[in-house]
């Protein structure tokens, strides 16, 4: 039986969300919605799956691979636009007769289908809620509850003086520093550092997102360097990376060694060279040092 | 910028960039009045602001302080990302937001 994914291309709602990542990949409680969705098709003993992405096409192939990891036949294919459920049905003959396939438009959770994820990021942010509220999570290994309505996963820091209130969901390998608050209603996706003495409040931190030193995260989504306000939907680009920022955005590029900056180098270096090599076989041959000591003298 | 001074309460507007070339302590020093009950920063044509931004507003502050006593510094009609900058900064309970 195949099924079609049909990865959201633009909405008007969470168009901040969609300039930081495919709409897709968006993190969920430690997963992205399509892995979400791969999971759910893998349980219903489905073996082909075709991934439709309109944009992004090379992070959704990063993302799935072949499939494997799902025991699937995952291929992504590239889409001039997002299809609609009966295009695609129609274009992949999921409409023929004899044909089991579905098209899905991978912009809601399989957990809940009558609560659209993108009209809003107030919408996105209680649809979250909601799952933290009747814990409907993802199969993640080793999640726990801390103490009521405080979910933790593995290989996270919490500092002993660090708060957290529940509801809130902490990611894998989350790094929560002395004095900070987490929550209520606060989820920290995977890898996210909160610096000491900051307070995240009904907010959500994106994975490898750095939250620094004191400051205060509310009612917002945050994804690397960027602040989303879900109820003014106020989009700040913070300047001050100490603050705010992405702990996977900022590569050093060491300048690679041009073949001009390579010949400069040995220049240097056969010009010198025969001055080092003279001067200490001078020295040796006179008896004398030429390595003068440095004494302090008092 | 533009300074004015109404009722004690000293006005400044037209400001795009608070951490500009001139500090906003080097041109309010001069016209600060030994009565001053208020400084007010408009921040309606700010389009961006930063941290040092914020310690310009900082230095203002106690600039007044040394000068004129304990005056609050309150910030006006701040674009929706300047107020998110001074939320997450937490200065927005030192600089009082209002909106006229």
């Amino acid at each position: 039986m195949k099924k079609v994914l049909i990865c959201p291309g633009e909405r008007p709602g969470v168009a901040s969300l969609s300039e930081t990542m495919p709409l897709a990949k968006l993190p969920v409680l430690g997963k992205s919605l399509l892995e979400h969705w791969l999971e759910q098709l893998a349980a219903q003993s489905a073996k082909e799956v075709l991934v439709l992405a309109a944009s992004r096409v090379g992070q959704i192939r990063r993302l799935v691979g072949d499939g494997e990891r799902w025991g699937l036949r995952v291929e992504v294919r590239p889409e001039s636009r997002e299809l609609s459920v009966e295009e695609a049905r129609h274009k992949y003959r999921l409409d023929c007769a004899g044909s089991e396939g579905e098209a899905i438009v991978v912009d809601h959770l399989p957990q809940l289908p009558e609560q659209p994820m993108f009209e809003s990021h107030a919408a996105l942010i209680a649809l979250v809620e909601r799952l933290l509220a009747k814990q409907i999570f993802p199969i993640t290994i080793g999640l726990r509850e801390l103490k009521p309505g405080v979910w933790v996963s593995r290989r996270v820091h919490i500092a002993p003086d660090a708060r957290l209130l529940g509801p809130c969901w902490i990611g894998e390998n989350v790094w929560i520093d002395s004095g900070a608050i987490v929550g209520p209603g606060a989820i920290v996706e995977n890898r996210a550092f909160i610096g000491r003495g900051a307070e995240v409040v009904q907010s959500l931190i994106g994975p490898d997102t750095f939250v620094g030193e004191n400051t205060d995260v509310r009612t917002s989504l945050a994804f690397g360097g960027k602040l989303i306000n879900w109820r003014t939907n106020s989009v700040l680009h913070v300047p001050d990376p100490w603050l705010l920022c992405g702990l996977r955005e900022r590569q050093v590029r060491i300048e690679g060694r041009t073949w001009a900056r390579k010949l400069d180098s040995w220049l240097m270096l056969g010009l010198s060279l025969p001055v080092g090599v003279v001067s200490f076989l001078k020295s040796k041959l006179e008896g004398a040092t030429n390595v003068r000591r440095v004494g302090i003298r008092e | 910028m533009k300074m004015e001074l109404n009722d004690g309460v000293l006005c400044l507007s037209g400001i795009k960039d608070l951490d500009g070339a001139e500090s906003l302590c080097s041109q309010v020093r001069p016209v600060l009045p030994e009565s001053l009950q208020a400084i007010e920063v408009d921040l309606s044509q700010t389009e961006i602001l930063n941290s040092g931004g914020l310690g310009e507003l900082i230095a203002l502050q106690k600039m007044a302080l040394r000068q004129c006593g304990k005056v609050p510094v309150r910030v006006l009609n701040p674009p929706p990302p300047v107020e998110q900058f001074l939320e997450l900064t937490r200065l927005h309970r030192i600089f009082p937001i209002l909106k006229r």
